[in-house]
């Protein structure tokens, strides 16, 4: 499985960025490169894990003023400054979720379906589709977490670790057991 | 958590459209400026430093005229 580049971070672009940062420390208005850079990626995150456009632009706000209030606490650890930006995001969508301002979805195409379907070794037919649109429903809200990030965002268990604090291999072995919980429901289906 | 709803190929929004949206002034305008205590800023110091100051140098000047008028009355006494 191929891994989306937009999420690749390179060494130079951690660097920049961590000059970014600590001007921002001091300056708040320093802060617009990295607001420009991950606005659209960290509200694409929020936007396909709920069902209204208007909440998801509201709730990534609420990301970029957490970060900017709470960025004297930021310490540069070797993970890239996106990873802490989508710790935000998680926190403060489930507090959406918690508060009901937002209903949990789950957004998925129809191109992600047939190559889950392809994963399972089976037929890329309709009723196929249909029945693994219907498994995806009996998931548990962790897995589904794990197969968003990592089959349908493609992201890579290196980022996913990042974003759920887990290390590398553990999220590496969570995704595959996820996936395969799902192909345990497909299969009794 | 529960999973309300699956939804099959939503429109994607453009990223001209996403871009559009952004609002920087309003981040910074929410970013809280380091507060200093009312009672901790040097204005405050400065102003209760003065106060008590010129309290303390009235409540002096005071004192000194209320022991010089009894003097006086005293000296007054002593002189009839």
């Amino acid at each position: 499985m191929t891994v989306n580049p937009m999420y690749h971070q390179t060494n130079q672009r951690m660097e920049e960025e961590l000059c970014w940062i600590t001007k921002a420390k001091e300056n708040p208005e320093s802060f617009g490169p990295l607001y420009r850079r991950y606005h659209e990626q960290i509200f694409r995150y929020i936007h396909q894990r709920m069902n209204d456009e208007e909440t998801a632009f509201d709730v990534t706000s609420q990301v970029f003023m957490k970060a900017l209030n709470n960025l004297h606490r930021y310490e540069f650890r070797g993970v890239p400054f996106s990873s802490w930006l989508y710790r935000i995001a998680k926190s403060e969508l489930y507090q959406a979720f918690r508060d009901k301002k937002a209903e949990r979805t789950v957004n998925i195409e129809s191109y992600q379906l047939f190559e889950i379907i392809d994963e399972f070794d089976e037929d890329n037919s309709e009723a196929n589709k249909k029945k693994l649109f219907e498994s995806l429903s009996k998931l548990k809200e962790g897995d589904m977490q794990l197969l968003e990030l990592r089959f349908f965002e493609k992201r890579s268990f290196r980022e996913i670790g990042e974003i759920l604090d887990l290390t590398e291999n553990n999220a590496k072995v969570k995704s595959f057991r996820a996936l395969e919980k799902l192909k345990k429901i497909f299969n009794n289906k | 958590m529960e999973i309300k709803t699956i939804r099959l190929d939503r429109s994607r929004l453009s990223s001209a459209y996403i871009a559009s949206r952004q609002n920087f002034k309003q981040i910074v305008s929410c970013c809280e400026a380091p507060s200093i205590s009312p009672f901790k800023s040097p204005l405050f110091f400065g102003a209760m430093g003065l106060s008590s100051l010129t309290l303390a140098m009235m409540l002096s000047i005071n004192d000194r005229m209320v022991s010089d008028e009894k003097n006086m009355e005293n000296r007054g006494i002593e002189m009839h």
